[in-house]
């Protein structure tokens, strides 16, 4: 077995040490070798730089669709008709793309330039199609609570110690908070009186399903009994 | 729990007359067991950071087989059912949940060793199996036992995979046979047994100093290992009249003090040394759960320069002094007495946590500069000599105060030691091996797996 001996601490060296753990020197015999360069070491990419260049990919494939549809909408109907819709929802979806690149590691702005966007987006949709009537009594409101409910989601699967039935029976509880929403923006909008129908039939089936999941998770998944939990 | 010690050892109470399966149905009729007074610290505590996950670990002069070790592991659970436990919050305290069906992971060699546990998850059992090519190890949560208690199912598990890898090796040398009924003792809360009500607790301590190095970061840790011959330090050691494990606490502490000396800001003046001491020793307790306690030998530098030859005294008139067994039941009452106190045990967890978490870090590491811990001697059989290299111990990985602990553990005439790092700066460790090279010994540094990953 080849041993080297580090010049300066003196200690024996393990075979395949290059360099001693203590005082970094490098034994001699090692010292003049040039460590060797593989096409592995060029090729690979870091996850970050990665995901920039499909990124920048994207952006390429986002703006080039984009010139198609405004050149072809240009061509036929000889101006900017359906290539606005079309132009929106892509830059819509490179936005998403964009968001998803930059701010992965930080879930709250993530969640935060995803809302914008889709506001942004659903705003620009009704305001193609003026006057402007759906967006700000409808979209926006349902919008907001849509990510309000989505953030407390994470917030709340973030907290919890076991995830399970009970991660489900939130995401009911959470639908069903949506559907009443949705039911009273839209019968503000359409006319203008709050009858909620639909959705308290909705909440009223998902409730107690959502109940029987948290028992399922609490109390018959984990089966302990109370002397364990109260012990002094 | 604390009113009636026996009440634990119900959890076990089919004594060694009974064969496995009573204990079972013990065992499946109570289902859980409180932790033991060492253990209590630690899950408001224990984080990505600060782990409490100690590893014993071997090289094999073969590469694992997986299936035989599968099956190895398997059957040494069989034995050892008080560790197919899980974590769980109670309303006062937590405790440990019985599962018959968890089994330890057997993971690949991480980025790093001990990594910490899922353990305040929940149904996660609290120690793993690790392999990477010919080397074997086991990591336990602190939770569940000590390196003593580590270090018997490290041999049992070795001996089984030996015996399923077709190797004619005997359960001899002391070495429990997974075909051995589970004896009671095994799972006593040793601390609460050999509880003294009206000893008087120890005198406080005035805090230590740390090492001055920066942190790197909350995920590393380094690790450097060495062998040396035994016999050359058992003469070493033999020749200035003390142990293995006060000669290289000396080194330790004047190592430390050398360090001391060249730092121009000195916040204390005390250089103390945390030496955990295997109580099963000084107590007739086979228990498998945690049972040590720390002698802290100490250099007082207001008094000046400490000469080697001198420190190897102080260390050893420490040593014998503190590891008296009517010393060690002050302790065991300084560290017992809280968890007995009837407005502490009807504190509710969430309370208990963060008075906890924030005790420790004000003063976890407060009274004491290192670490040094010596699992002892991995005795094997004669007949396994030839398919195991070395067998090593690495500590938890160090608070930030402490920045390096270490570990010993030796095998045959080789004593690794190991080193963890949470800083770059591995001053201590070059001192510390210089050192023993100075005396003539042959300290040979180890190939780093984790460098490489």
């Amino acid at each position: 077995m080849k041993n080297n001996i580090c010049p300066n601490c003196g200690v024996i060296l393990d075979e395949g040490l290059d360099i001693c753990p203590l005082c970094k020197s490098i034994p001699k015999e090692d010292s003049n070798e040039k460590s060797e360069l593989y096409p592995s070491d060029i090729l690979h990419l870091s996850e970050r730089k990665s995901r920039i260049y499909m990124w920048e990919l994207s952006a390429i494939i986002a703006f080039s669709a984009n010139l198609i549809c405004i050149i072809v909408d240009m061509v036929i109907v000889k101006g900017l008709n359906w290539s606005l819709y079309s132009v929106t929802a892509i830059t819509g979806l490179w936005l998403f793309i964009t968001s998803f690149t930059f701010l992965l590691k930080r879930p709250a702005m993530l969640g935060i330039s995803l809302a914008i966007t889709t506001l942004a987006m659903l705003a620009i949709f009704d305001l193609l199609s003026p006057p402007m009537e759906w967006f700000v009594v409808i979209g926006l409101p349902v919008s907001v609570s849509f990510w309000t409910l989505f953030a407390f989601l994470i917030f709340i699967m973030r907290k919890l110690r076991s995830k399970g039935f009970n991660i489900l029976a939130i995401v009911f509880i959470e639908l069903s908070a949506l559907c009443i929403i949705i039911d009273i923006f839209i019968d503000m909008a359409l006319m203008k009186n709050i009858i909620i129908d639909w959705s308290a039939i909705t909440a009223a089936t998902l409730g107690p399903v959502a109940g029987v999941l948290f028992f399922m998770h609490y109390r018959m998944k984990r089966g302990k009994d109370l002397g364990s939990f109260f012990h002094v | 729990m604390f009113n009636n010690t026996n009440k634990v050892f119900n959890f076990t109470l089919i004594t060694s007359r009974n064969m496995k399966d009573s204990y079972y149905t013990d065992i499946e009729q109570r289902g859980w067991m409180s932790l033991d007074n060492a253990a209590k610290i630690f899950p408001p505590v224990i984080s990505k950071s600060l782990s409490s996950v100690f590893r014993i670990g071997c090289e094999l002069s073969l590469p694992v087989k997986i299936s035989a070790l599968k099956r190895s592991v398997e059957e040494t659970c069989q034995r050892f059912p008080y560790y197919l436990t899980s974590l769980h919050k109670g309303f006062f305290w937590y405790f440990l949940e019985y599962n018959k069906n968890i089994r330890p992971s057997i993971v690949a060699e991480d980025k790093k060793p001990c990594v910490a546990f899922p353990a305040k998850k929940g149904d996660y059992a609290l120690f793993r199996v690790v392999v990477l090519g010919n080397m074997l190890s086991v990591e336990f949560l602190h939770i569940l036992t000590d390196g003593g208690g580590a270090l018997e199912f490290f041999r049992t598990l070795l001996v089984t995979y030996l015996r399923n890898c077709g190797h004619d090796v005997p359960y001899s040398e002391g070495i429990i046979d997974p075909s051995s009924p589970v004896d009671a003792s095994e799972v006593e809360d040793a601390y609460n047994k050999y509880f003294k009500k009206d000893v008087p607790l120890p005198p406080k301590l005035e805090n230590a100093w740390h090492l001055p190095y920066e942190t790197v970061g909350k995920d590393y840790l380094g690790i450097i290992q060495a062998e040396i011959p035994v016999t050359d330090l058992k003469n070493i050691s033999k020749e200035n009249n003390v142990t293995i494990t006060e000669y290289l606490a000396s080194v330790y502490l004047f190592c430390l003090q050398d360090i001391w000396n060249k730092e121009k800001r000195k916040d204390n003046n005390i250089i103390r040394l945390e030496i955990p001491v295997n109580m099963r020793r000084n107590y007739p307790s086979r228990t498998m759960r945690n049972f040590s306690l720390f002698v802290l030998p100490e250099l007082d530098l207001r008094l000046g320069h400490f000469e080697f030859e001198e420190i190897l005294k102080h260390v050893h008139n420490y040593m014998q002094i503190q590891t008296d067994k009517k010393l060690l039941s002050k302790v065991i009452a300084r560290n017992v007495k809280p968890e007995r106190n009837i407005f502490i045990r009807t504190t509710p967890v969430f309370i208990k946590d963060l008075v906890l978490s924030a005790a420790f870090k004000k003063y976890g590491a407060t009274k004491y500069s290192g670490v040094l811990t010596n699992v002892g001697i991995a005795r094997m059989p004669a007949e396994a000599n030839g398919y195991i290299r070395n067998v090593s111990m690495i500590p938890p990985p160090p608070v930030q105060q402490l920045k390096v602990s270490c570990g010993v553990l030796s095998y045959k005439d080789r004593l690794c030691i190991s080193f963890a790092n949470n800083t770059s700066n591995t001053e201590l460790e070059k001192d510390f091996f210089m050192f023993l090279t100075g005396k003539g010994l042959k300290v040979r540094i180890l190939k780093n797996i984790w460098d490489e990953k």
